[in-house]
């Protein structure tokens, strides 16, 4: 689910309309351009997202002045039923980085480690002042679009093949390799997630469901939730 | 105080906010080294520089999806859509993500699009509308149409620093036509709050923007023709809206005329006449008239689009049509 979001921890509540954050994205970095502070705008999105008219705007704005933002593709190469192959010409959408004037970069998504080295030298790169990237990063959509669909149209050969390439297990594989995991603490990471993961479910479904008079509250926001340090 | 135009009023407000503030930046095209389409930011680059006042692409979309996230981060951001009519452009970072992160999650958004709106120019269907019917259907944001002087700074700068979404509908025909005294220096003026343009106790005519020109000019004739004493109630903001002043002028007068420049079906109007019949129909002496444009794009023709706009006229001939109810 991608409607998650905490302003507290820097993340802005997406819509279901996803390349709309794209610009809100670029606003970000904008206002730290303006500000003049070492900070990077990240903007997600995925394959399905990037034929949108907001995802082109955002990166031309973007490159234009030259915003400290990373827009991350997440091409899990089905935009709901369709595939990449109905969704754009080009052979990977990281070149069209090249028509807005910044670097584009095709990432293997399924590679923990490669995603964190990309991401890193692309954030880097714009808090340095070198301008965005787009980073696209090729996975696979495992499941459906939603629970409602159990994802027919993928070809069985290709589900197997990114079975294959599961970025846990990859990763998980790696560490135990070359960096000491060992089972014990492979078990108590699995244990200690499992726990986190069911705790928030059980607060979710303990919490009281909202009473209908609270219906109206909250359309405007008042002046006073200005008046905090992040907007002072 | 000083007699400004409408134009002068709204640049006096952009920059005096900009001197107070500096999270207040603006963005839009051609508002930098050309000033504006309209002049409205002459000398502000110079003034500001290249950081505050930004000349963006041809792209509506990133300019108002910008301001969201640069308010996000603290910042006061002021858009110009070069004309109103293109904020279509721009429907969907509006109503979809400014409009609805406060409900959703909490978080203000206190972003200003400045939309040159309205005919009278043979602009044609394209610059020349006044969209506010759209957005006065969307929960969320605010809607301001001034159409003072003193309004356009004062309605200006408590955009600037309301803690929401608010399009500042600035009426193109009074930019240089209108002039009227301005407060210096410091001047709010409270969203919500109607002004009473004209007193009157034979009816009263509902309106804002430009056609308070209008309704005023065909008060005045209705006065020196047969003494009809007409109110004029500006609304000064679609979104919020004076409700208590509506009923309270037509508790009053018993009549009353709803009129703007939008077109007719489901424009403001009809939420104003709506109310007026939910809730004074025990006050009234006359149905609710309501005068708009017709129901057609903004015609090019000079004749067609003055047949289109509410005329001083066709105002008459409401007030005559009122008065012998």
């Amino acid at each position: 689910n991608v409607h998650m979001a905490d302003f507290r921890l820097g993340l802005i509540a997406m819509v279901s309309h996803l390349p709309a954050l794209m610009p809100v994205a670029v606003g970000c970095a904008l206002a730290f351009k303006i500000r003049k502070e070492p900070r990077v705008a990240v903007a997600w999105s995925g394959d399905g997202a990037m034929a949108r008219g907001d995802a082109h705007e955002a990166m031309n704005l973007a490159g234009v002045h030259r915003l400290p933002v990373v827009f991350i593709c997440d091409n899990n190469q089905y935009a709901y039923s369709t595939p990449n192959r109905l969704e754009f010409g080009v052979d990977h959408l990281a070149d069209r980085a090249n028509a807005y004037g910044f670097e584009g970069v095709v990432v293997d998504g399924t590679d923990v480690l490669t995603v964190y080295r990309e991401a890193h030298k692309a954030i880097e790169k714009a808090r340095g002042g070198g301008g965005p990237t787009l980073l696209e990063l090729v996975t696979l959509r495992m499941e459906g679009h939603a629970v409602h669909d159990d994802a027919f149209y993928v070809p069985r050969e290709l589900l197997e093949a990114y079975t294959k390439k599961d970025p846990i297990e990859r990763y998980r594989r790696w560490l135990k390799e070359q960096a000491f995991l060992d089972e014990e603490s492979d078990d108590a990471v699995t244990v200690e997630v499992k726990k986190l993961l069911n705790d928030a479910m059980k607060r979710a479904e303990d919490s009281p469901l909202p009473d209908p008079s609270e219906l109206e509250a909250g359309v405007y926001a008042e002046p006073e939730e200005l008046d905090t340090p992040h907007h002072r | 105080m000083a007699t400004k135009t409408y134009l002068q009023a709204i640049s006096d407000g952009l920059r005096e906010e900009m001197r107070r503030d500096s999270r207040v930046f603006l963005i839009g095209e051609d508002i930098g080294v050309y000033g504006g389409a309209f002049k409205v930011t002459q000398g502000f680059l110079q003034e500001f520089g290249e950081d505050r006042v930004i000349d963006s692409p041809l792209s509506e979309t990133a300019i108002v999806g910008s301001c969201t996230g640069a308010a996000l981060m603290g910042m006061r951001p002021v858009c110009e859509m070069q004309f109103s009519d293109f904020v279509s452009c721009a429907f969907d970072q509006l109503v979809t993500v400014a409009a609805k992160q406060h409900y959703r999650v909490g978080t203000p958004v206190p972003i200003v699009v400045r939309l040159p709106s309205g005919g009278g120019f043979s602009g044609g269907p394209f610059h020349s509308q006044n969209p506010e019917g759209y957005f006065a259907h969307c929960p969320g944001l605010k809607l301001v149409c001034p159409a003072t002087p003193a309004d356009a700074k004062g309605l200006l700068i408590q955009a600037i620093r309301d803690p929401n979404p608010v399009l500042y509908f600035e009426h193109k025909h009074l930019y240089r036509r209108i002039k009227g005294e301005v407060p210096d220096g410091e001047h709010t003026v409270e969203f919500g709050k109607a002004r009473v343009h004209r007193e009157g106790t034979d009816l009263s005519i509902i309106t804002y923007g430009a056609m308070v020109y209008t309704a005023e000019e065909a008060a005045t004739a209705a006065a020196e023709k047969d003494g009809t004493s007409v109110e004029i109630v500006d609304l000064r903001t679609v979104t919020p809206w004076d409700k208590q002043a509506v009923l309270d002028s037509v508790a009053k007068t018993s009549k009353v005329l709803v009129l703007h420049e939008d077109t007719h079906t489901s424009g403001f109007g009809a939420e104003i006449a709506a109310t007026i019949a939910e809730e004074a129909f025990e006050n009234l002496d006359a149905p609710v008239a309501r005068l708009t444009a017709p129901d057609t794009p903004v015609p090019f023709s000079p004749p067609l689009e003055k047949a289109f706009l509410p005329q001083v006229e066709d105002v008459a001939a409401a007030i005559d049509r009122l008065s012998a109810y």
